[in-house]
């Protein structure tokens, strides 16, 4: 029997009083990948920092490589073999893939000077582990999201590393990247190498991993082999019910169209595009990075406004050359990214969510009393199931799926007609996902119509009624979703 | 092949000042051929120690993330000490202090004070800006306090500093009897130059500069010590103050505590101007080099086109302007080249085969 890698027996960690670990065990062996599963504020982040040696822990003991370590540093945890990579990569954006590489291992041994070629020998030799070829010379932040991942990857091979943690690893990445990623991840496994997949997508935990942990409020919920899971198990020990997702069916009987593209196009971004939305439907666009679905959005939206084609709301032409006339139309858009195109994160949740109608809110003299925006913030965090804070939190302090409550609220205050979302139930736990798709086929059965860009087959089956798939700007497969499979969709995705 | 080296080639940070040295060279020279005299690029070259010592110190901080604008009052304090004290001492003793153990008093009052900065920086998490601005106030008000605040005139200050003004290196004798040449504080400028350079490049620390100015977090994750590379950048950078303070002193042999007052936006300019960015993380001393050379190459020689001295600012003030609009011009692009580069994506995408190499 194997030494494990690390092992924590009855773990346990207090807050100011408050317990946030209670009694965690778990046991990672060499070449093992365990899926560490849990919503926001299951204690998965404490519990990594735990291991990593940012925080200490109160009872129990951690065990690495057999070694007993009541306390440990970072530094102590680097040197025994446990590397975290973090949602940002923590790479430098101005210096070299090489210098990424091997900047950690040059501060790990203490070394005074930099012989630059012998670490970029290392850099290539990290490299051809992996598989992957990437120009060593090339700054890190000018390559794609997930070739800066392999660059955080290779930095933790190079420094020895028994177990890497990758926290939340495939939030920016398209289906082709995750499965390269899941591949990676695999040879990493055959070298011995024990990996903690830290994760909310259910398809990749079932793709990638030996193991599932799953962690609630702070303890250790389930700790199994893969084997024994099922999909609705997994998801009820998440989150403690089950959760069954209805598909969407289009009842609408109209044929109000409301809104059509007749071959629109924007040069280096999609070209002579076409579609209807009636009342009532929820379209889904999907395809690979680069496909220009994100850029149609932003194009309906008056963002990168179209070159050629026309946009008809209701039936009559619509010029949309900025938010303003996208406004006017009637149209609304949810951001792919929440932090930084979607929420004003200083600021409080009224202050957000009347953000797009604070001009309607005035009285007579032109002043706005903060009573109108906080009555504004709480019909709508009651409509849409925020949680009940008071309406001067900042929206920094909420987790990821009320965020994106609180920015699909901020728009529907302006009561659109037609609704865009982009990705909107990315890194969002379980439970408000399938919350927002539920609020998405109210607002549909209420008359909106809704374009949903995704990147999950299974949401866009699930929630969709007709999808478009896109290639390098062009649509190049369009159909209703009912009947449409998991892998049909997923192979129209990758071959186009 | 030739396609990704024009890529890179325009995207480099100094090739904005280089380019522009070269066209303002030959421009110059056009219009008035004195420009290319070898006592006129000599000249050239001697006004650009003073700035150019002072801005390899504006460039380590500025790497690290922030605007130093202490670093003349630190040079100043540590020149002025200097030669208040070595000037008594003469005086009293007739003792002359040899040239290098002057340099090596004010670059550890330099140093002494750039820790200063480090402290309010690193302990009290003050941004670098504003840290600097009161800590060169602080500087100034000690300095006048306790050290002094009259000229020093030449027949009072210490000799070496007198007759390091004065050496000259391949020295002519002109037509006219006056002996020109190149003066040897610039070959200080070159050793700065290139000792900066090498710290920079080749020691862990430097590179921690270059981290900690691209992204704090991220640098503490990799393992270092964010103290350690806040005293290490403000000290150096007090003890280069030190060195370009009694080389200014000594130009004009005459200690005036006032003398670099107002200059500090005219240097971060120049760095700024040759390519390090204003936000820190990355940056060369070739490029503040060239920075340096180029606006002193303005200011010199405006006056050679016929441009009347007040117009000087103008112009001055124009090219800071430019080089930030053709920065953010470059940074736009290499956006650009990473979202439709097919290039990249498809060499990625071929390495589809993941050999599970042991």
């Amino acid at each position: 029997m194997k030494t494990p890698i690390i092992e924590l027996k009855g773990i346990s960690k207090y807050f100011s009083g408050i317990r946030v670990l209670n009694n965690i065990d778990l046991t990672v062996y060499p070449g093992e990948v365990l899926c560490l599963v849990g919503e926001n504020g299951s204690g998965k982040s404490t519990m990594i920092k735990i291991v990593s040696g940012v925080f200490t822990y109160e009872e129990g003991l951690l065990k690495i490589n057999g070694k007993a370590y009541p306390k440990i540093s970072p530094e102590q945890s680097i040197n025994a073999g446990i590397q975290v990579i973090y949602q940002d990569f923590s790479v430098f954006h101005e210096l070299t893939v090489s210098e990424n590489i091997t900047m950690s291992l040059q501060v790990q041994k203490r070394k005074v000077m930099v012989d630059w070629k012998a670490n970029e020998k290392l850099a290539k030799k990290v490299l051809e582990k992996i598989g992957i070829s990437i120009d060593l010379h090339s700054q890190v932040g000018q390559l794609p999201v997930a070739q800066k991942q392999i660059v955080a990857i290779c930095r933790a091979i190079a420094q020895d590393a028994k177990l890497i943690i990758m926290d939340e690893p495939t939030t920016a990445l398209t289906k082709k990247e995750i499965d390269r990623l899941v591949a990676i991840i695999k040879g990493l496994k055959a070298q011995g190498i024990s990996i903690i997949f830290v994760s909310h997508k259910l398809e990749e935990v079932f793709a990638v991993c030996d193991r599932i942990a799953v962690l609630r409020s702070g303890e250790m919920v389930v700790n199994e082999p893969i084997e024994t899971f099922s999909k609705d198990k997994l998801v009820y020990f998440m989150t403690g019910k089950e959760i069954e997702e209805k598909p969407f069916r289009f009842d609408c009987d109209s044929e109000e169209v409301l809104v059509e593209a007749r071959n629109i196009s924007r040069f280096g971004s999609f070209e002579d595009v076409s579609f209807k939305v009636r009342a009532g439907e929820i379209l889904a666009v999907t395809g690979q990075l680069g496909s220009g679905r994100t850029e149609l959005a932003l194009a309906l939206f008056g963002v990168e406004p179209i070159e050629n084609g026309q946009i008809l709301v209701n039936k009559r032409e619509a010029r949309i050359k900025s938010i303003k006339d996208a406004l006017k139309n009637g149209i609304a858009y949810l951001p792919e990214d929440r932090l930084t195109e979607g929420l004003l994160l200083t600021r409080s949740i009224s202050d957000n969510i009347s953000s797009t109608v604070v001009d309607k809110l005035k009285i007579k003299s032109g002043i706005i009393p903060s009573k109108r925006l906080a009555d504004l913030a709480g019909y709508w965090m009651t409509k849409l199931g925020i949680t009940n804070k008071p309406h001067d939190t900042l929206a920094s302090q909420f987790s990821g799926g009320n965020q994106q409550r609180i920015v699909l609220a901020k728009w529907l205050a302006v009561q659109p007609k037609i609704f865009i979302l982009n990705c909107p139930t990315m890194g969002v736990d379980v439970k408000s996902k399938s919350e927002i798709h539920t609020i998405m086929q109210e607002l549909a059965r209420q008359g909106l119509a809704i374009i949903m860009m995704s990147d999950d087959v299974g949401e866009i089956l699930a929630t969709a009624n007709r999808v478009l798939v896109m290639n390098a700007g062009r649509v190049v497969f369009e159909s209703d979703t009912q009947g449409l499979t998991q892998n049909d969709l997923t192979e129209k995705i990758l071959v186009g | 092949m030739s396609k990704i080296n024009l890529r890179k080639i325009l995207t480099m940070n100094e090739i904005l000042s280089l380019a522009l040295v070269i066209v303002l060279s030959i421009g110059f020279g056009i219009a008035n051929p004195v420009f290319f005299s070898v006592n006129n690029i000599f000249s050239l070259l001697r006004m650009c120690v003073l700035p150019g010592i002072f801005a390899c110190a504006v460039m380590l901080v500025l790497i690290s993330g922030g605007v130093d604008l202490s670093f003349t009052w630190i040079g100043m304090f540590g020149a002025y000490t200097t030669s208040k004290v070595l000037s008594a001492l003469q005086l009293n003793t007739g003792f002359i202090m040899p040239l290098p153990i002057v340099f090596l008093m004010s670059m550890l009052i330099g140093a002494v004070l750039g820790s200063f900065n480090a402290l309010l920086v690193s302990k009290f998490k003050i941004p670098i800006f504003v840290a600097t601005i009161s800590s060169a106030n602080i500087f100034m008000g000690l300095m006048f306090q306790f050290v002094g605040s009259v000229y020093i005139f030449p027949d009072k200050m210490p000799r070496e500093m007198i007759n390091f003004s004065n050496i000259l290196l391949l020295p002519q004798l002109t037509p006219d009897g006056t002996v020109v040449g190149l003066h040897v504080s610039v070959m200080l400028l070159v050793i700065v130059f290139l000792v900066t350079h090498f710290i920079l490049k080749y020691t862990t620390l430097g590179r921690g500069i270059y981290a900690i100015g691209g992204d704090e977090s991220s640098t503490e994750r990799v393992g270092f010590n964010l103290a350690k590379i806040r005293v290490f950048v403000f000290m150096l950078a007090g003890v280069i103050a030190g060195i370009a303070g009694v080389v200014g002193v000594s130009n004009i042999q005459v200690a005036n505590p006032f003398d670099f007052q107002g200059r500090e936006l005219g240097i971060i300019a120049a760095v700024v101007v040759g390519g390090t960015k204003i936000t820190g993380g990355s940056g060369s001393v070739l490029g503040v080099a060239l920075g340096v050379l180029l606006t002193n190459l303005i200011t010199q020689n405006l006056v050679l086109i016929g441009v009347p001295p007040e117009y000087t600012r103008f112009v001055f003030g124009a090219l800071i302007i430019f080089a930030i609009i053709v920065q953010s011009l470059q940074q736009k692009y290499k956006l650009k080249l990473i979202r439709t580069s097919t290039a990249s994506r498809e060499t990625f995408n071929k390495k589809e085969e993941v050999t599970n190499v042991v």
